[in-house]
């Protein structure tokens, strides 16, 4: 009974405490943040998020918990779970482009404007062949795509992905058909391109980096404008060079970031973009993101929402002209790209 | 020569370890809490590596890598006591272990149980540690042997003899068992199309059902209830004894100890199957090779050894691709790939290039994580035998809440908590008609796999199913599977028995005449 | 074979139910699998039949269904089948002795104390109130139910947790609204009434507060290691993490 009364006289101790605390409100944030990522722990929206939250700590005076909620479609239970949380900033989701597509398929009832974005970036997409393949350059690679259409394989993760929008981009920019292999993910899709199971593989630089440098694969070009220099690899041209009406097609980025509810209090978007701003710029993420390849972005605000948004409508009338999306793009009032 | 030389640098990178006193801090309590991890129900070696990877971000990597890998040598060996102590796997890793540590432990051998399952442990690190060093590249061109015919045939394979093995009433309960499990594991949207299967129009379905509700609503709820409803009596720990290497009994197994370490270290290299089923297929292969596969399942020691070896090795074999390839070899250690990545370490063929001796310091933290296993090891089995003196009747309802807990830590996910509890009812009925339940949560954990692959090797071969016959290793896992499958039938069986019969008999004659 | 032959005659009873069953569900999954595309194209993979989504589901239904087939033919064979139709035809007939039907009701309670307490912690109190309240409560009415040998099957306990859990499944339902900190401060009420219907009820003061302390000790344990060591989000978090967390930056604050 002693017990008893010692816990409640600690427990009414420690309400006064709460009122106390209540009372002597200081300004945004004076609580610890938690970062809900929505994709599973160790893939690259989780160490992007992770760098860039430790990161943010050092411009905070409190520290951001990085979680994982994977699960749903597109991210959907991570995204409802952050939506569903109270609009203080104290919960903010870290996602990427994949989660645009949330809605058309029917994982949440909501379009990506209900979040204010802060894009870190991405890695920029290319196309590789395995090693021992007989294309030497891109133009061979679609010659013979083209005399012999659907001959050819092609590895990239599963349908509706970022790098399979960028595949059936390039088929459509080059007039090169080629069979479609879906893999879980980039990392099975790679092996299957190094075991010889297809030829072509698509994923980003950042993922293939290692396997280029060891002579696994061989890089035709990058999906991007620009040409690339990887050490040990030399240059990667761009596939624009080659086929200049790609541009009408591409190029479709990768936006890795974080979000907090578009109905945040206008002070905590702006605590936040700071420490985000300066976050990206301290030398520990620029390094990083040069050992990874990956493109800093760095957008918040208007600058972030629109990019979301051109994003949405490309990746759910694209599933919607594949016949794989739930739902009409256009009832969810997505605007056609 | 380059031998040589390698073997002083190991040393020295050994040595430079161990003269940081933090180092041994971090690596015994990172041990420790891998071991924690491991034993309780639904806290597994994978959320263990991802809590860890936030905690360790501001260390140093060496301080890291040695916390990473402490906790992951030692949550696969914990799982070893709860499947021991009472019969709840800790992980679908340990499953296999049950079959004879918990027949050993109600015996009242549990000690030499324990004893056993940590120096075969110890050894099967040990071992996939030397592969990791020794024979790398090897085994990664070995990997890369597997293509999707190769990986639909392996899951299946995991799936058959987890089954064959299990049954205790009629063979085929293990196999319908399995199927159950296929079965769950197809609901929820598939991987390739993104076409949603069983899901009823329902959002909470589409991502499918995870293993580690399936895992611990099916192993600890059925468990719980007949330990406290049907009266199932737990080992006592006065019978248990005294807990000690059992160096004579590993010597007397030890042609087990290295096919399992080796079948450890092969499983673990190839991606995307690791431990959960590494257990299984060393197990069957001990059984099948044993003098007396009768006692398999009822307290058998080599039974117990092989799958603790086996999963442990893993650890090694996971590894190999991990760092030469950049793919990792099986769940925690694609957790694993995300913490080095975190640390600017981006493993793959170049990784001797960029980062000279980075290959050694990881086989060197390996070394220093299993003798930390160990020494916990010894020291906590004594301690963790204790708490079976508590009685059953508050013993097990607190391995309920951890139950719950488990299901909702690793994924933050109600509804994973919403599924356990109807899956451990579903799996008492069926444990309650003698049907087995670890194929059903390896057929979850593998079925993902099998329905993929399937479909993409007959993609890739245009419908064609002649490549499952003229691909070597293919044709190996098509035989093995054949094999294993008639060797069940009765037909079948009287069929070879009456063969070998009049074979035996025309050569008898042959050489009478 | 070494086991008993009523218990295999017993198993072969419950196969004829269970292959039915089998049967039946296999059978549901061939309905619903037949609905899926097979040939048209669908996610951009021109889909021919052994890339169709459907195939694998197939394959494992037919499997089961071939399999519950065996299963059905042994216990028809065996015997089992007329012995499980028998049995229905001539219902709740059991020849057990006064001790065995007492043993197996025993069981029975017991079976359902141990369903009920779990589903109300699971479905009712865990998402609505207080994680470390909800356990404590679960923990007091499991242990209690068990360690003291209390074989009544509704005893005020289980009651109590019934109710609440009832409340907190409306509440996430949205039938209720939200009670917020008032649901933890009941559930911390309820904890004392539990102990207080416990040491009424049992002789034994020492096992009565060893009940208790055992579960508070254990939930004070575990939940703070995940929440403020391991970082892991508890899934309602209310009144008594909320204290914690306060506590804990007031220590942060002293520290510095």
């Amino acid at each position: 009974m002693k017990r008893l009364i010692t816990l409640a006289s600690v427990g009414l101790w420690s309400l006064g405490l709460v009122t106390l605390a209540g009372t002597a409100a200081a300004d945004y944030p004076e609580r610890d943040i938690t970062n809900v990522v929505v994709w599973s722990a160790g893939g690259g929206t989780d160490v992007s998020n992770r760098i860039i939250s430790a990161e943010m700590e050092q411009f905070l005076p409190v520290r951001i918990n990085v979680t994982n909620k994977p699960g749903g479609v597109a991210g959907s239970i991570g995204m409802s779970y952050v939506h569903g949380r109270p609009a203080d900033g104290y919960t903010i989701v870290g996602l990427s482009e994949s989660c645009v597509t949330a809605g058309v398929q029917g994982g949440w009832d909501q379009k990506m404007d209900v979040w204010y974005p802060f894009i870190v970036g991405g890695s920029p997409d290319l196309i590789s062949v395995t090693a021992d393949a007989p294309y030497q350059n891109l133009k061979e690679l679609v010659e013979a795509a083209r005399s012999n259409p659907g001959s050819i394989k092609a590895a990239a993760s599963g349908a509706g992905s970022i790098h399979h929008l960028n595949l059936l981009a390039l088929m459509k920019g080059t007039g090169a058909q080629m069979s479609f292999i879906p893999y879980a993910g980039s990392a099975p899709a790679q092996n299957a391109a190094m075991t010889g199971e297809v030829s072509v593989v698509v994923t980003s630089l950042a993922e293939q980096q290692q396997l280029l440098k060891g002579g696994k694969l061989r890089a035709l070009g990058m999906l991007v404008p620009d040409a690339f220099t990887v050490d040990g690899v030399g240059d990667i041209p761009s596939a624009f060079t080659a086929y200049p009406e790609l541009s009408e097609h591409l190029p479709i980025s990768q936006a890795i970031g974080m979000a907090v509810r578009n109905d945040v209090p206008d002070e905590v978007k702006t605590v936040l973009s700071d420490a985000f701003t300066k976050a990206l710029a301290t030398d520990k993420v620029k390094q990083w993101a040069a050992d990874n390849y990956y493109v800093l972005s760095g957008k918040t605000g208007d600058a972030a929402s629109e990019e979301f948004a051109r994003l949405e409508s490309l990746f759910a009338w694209t599933l919607h002209d594949l016949g794989a999306a739930k739902l009409d793009p256009s009832t969810l009032g997505i605007a056609k790209p | 020569m380059e031998l040589a030389s390698r073997f002083a640098d190991f040393f020295v990178i050994l040595v430079t370890l161990l003269s940081d006193p933090a180092n041994w801090v971090v690596l015994m309590g990172a041990s420790i809490l891998g071991i924690v991890f491991g034993a309780l129900p639904g806290l597994t070696a994978t959320l263990g590596v991802a809590l860890l990877t936030t905690l360790t971000y501001g260390m140093p990597l060496d301080t890291a890598l040695i916390a990473l890998l402490g906790l992951y040598v030692g949550a696969i060996y914990g799982g070893s006591f709860p499947s021991i102590l009472i019969n709840i796997p800790g992980t679908a890793a340990s499953a296999a272990t049950a079959m004879d540590g918990y027949p050993m432990a109600q015996r009242g051998e549990g000690a030499r149980a324990l004893g056993l399952s940590t120096t075969a442990s110890f050894l099967g690190t040990v071992i996939g540690m030397l592969c990791l060093v020794a024979i790398a590249p090897i085994i990664a061109n070995f990997a890369l042997k597997f293509t999707s015919y190769e990986f639909f045939l392996l899951a299946l394979f995991g799936i058959v003899i987890s089954g064959t093995l299990t049954s205790t009433d009629l063979v085929y309960k293990g196999w319908i068992s399995g199927l159950l499990g296929l079965a769950l594991a197809c609901i929820g949207r598939d991987r390739l199309q993104f076409f949603p299967r069983f899901t009823f129009d329902l959002s909470v379905l589409e991502s499918g059902i995870e293993v580690v509700p399936v895992l611990i609503g099916a192993f600890g709820i059925p468990q719980i209830i007949r330990v406290l409803s049907d009266g199932e009596v737990l080992a006592r720990p006065k019978n248990f004894g005294r807990i000690l290497p059992e160096l004579k009994t590993i010597s007397a197994n030890f042609k087990h100890i290295v096919r399992s370490a080796m079948i450890g270290v092969g499983i673990g290299s190839v991606p995307g199957v690791g431990e959960d089923i590494a257990g299984w297929v060393s197990y069957g292969a001990a059984r099948n090779t044993s003098k007396h596969p009768e006692r398999f399942g009822r307290g058998e020691p080599a039974g117990l050894v092989s799958s603790e070896t086996a999963n442990n090795s893993c650890i090694g074999g996971a590894l190999i691709p991990l760092l030469t390839l950049g793919i990792p070899g099986s769940p925690p250690a694609a957790m694993l790939l995300g913490a080095l990545m975190l640390h600017g370490v981006n493993p793959g063929p170049m990784i001797g290039f960029e980062r000279p001796g980075f290959l050694l310091e990881v086989t060197a933290i390996l070394l220093l994580a299993s003798f930390a296993m160990w020494i916990n090891g010894m020291l906590l089995a004594r301690q963790v035998v204790r708490l079976l003196a508590v009685p059953a009747s508050i013993f097990l309802p607190i391995v309920a809440l951890m139950c719950v807990l488990g299901s909702y830590a690793l994924g933050l996910n109600m509804v994973n908590l919403y599924l356990m509890v109807p899956m451990g009812i579903v799996a008492y009925l069926l444990v309650r008609m003698e049907y087995p339940i670890a194929p059903l949560v390896i057929g979850v954990i593998l079925g993902p796999m099998a329905d993929e692959n399937l479909r993409r090797a007959l993609m890739v071969s245009d419908g064609s199913l002649v490549p499952f016959f003229t691909r070597p290793v293919a044709l190996i896992l098509v035989t093995v599977i054949v094999l294993t499958l008639l060797s069940q039938v009765p037909f079948v069986r009287r069929l070879t028995g009456r063969l070998i019969g009049v074979i035996g008999h025309v050569f008898k004659r042959g050489t009478g005449s | 074979m070494d086991k008993q032959t009523d218990q295999i005659k017993g198993l072969r009873r419950k196969d004829f139910w269970t292959a039915l069953v089998l049967i039946g569900l296999s059978l549901a999954m061939l309905m619903e699998v037949s609905g899926y595309p097979i040939t048209d194209s669908y996610g951009g993979v021109q889909n021919v039949w052994y890339v169709s989504p459907a195939l694998f589901p197939l394959l494992v239904s037919l499997a089961l269904l071939l399999l519950s087939l065996v299963l059905l033919t042994k216990s028809i064979i065996s015997g089992g089948a007329r012995e499980a139709l028998r049995r229905l035809g001539s219902a709740n007939k059991s020849n057990l002795s006064v001790e065995a039907s007492q043993a197996e009701s025993r069981t029975r309670v017991r079976f359902w104390t141990i369903l009920t307490v779990l589903v109300c912690y699971v479905y009712g109190l865990v998402p609505a109130m207080d994680f470390i309240v909800a356990s404590v409560l679960f923990l007091n009415v499991f242990i209690g139910n068990f360690y003291l040998e209390i074989d009544r099957p509704l005893n005020l306990p289980i009651l109590i947790l019934v109710a609440m859990a009832v409340v907190g499944l409306a509440q996430t339902l949205g039938w209720l609204p939200d009670q917020g900190d008032l649901f933890d401060w009941l559930g911390l009420v309820m904890i004392l009434v539990i102990a207080g219907y416990f040491f009424s009820r049992s002789g034994e003061r020492f096992k009565v507060a060893r009940v208790f302390t055992v579960s508070l000790i254990t939930v004070l344990l575990v939940a703070p290691l995940f929440r403020f060591v391991l970082l892991v989000p508890l899934p309602h978090e209310g009144l008594v993490i909320g204290w914690m967390d306060s506590v804990r930056y007031l220590l942060r604050s002293i520290i510095g």
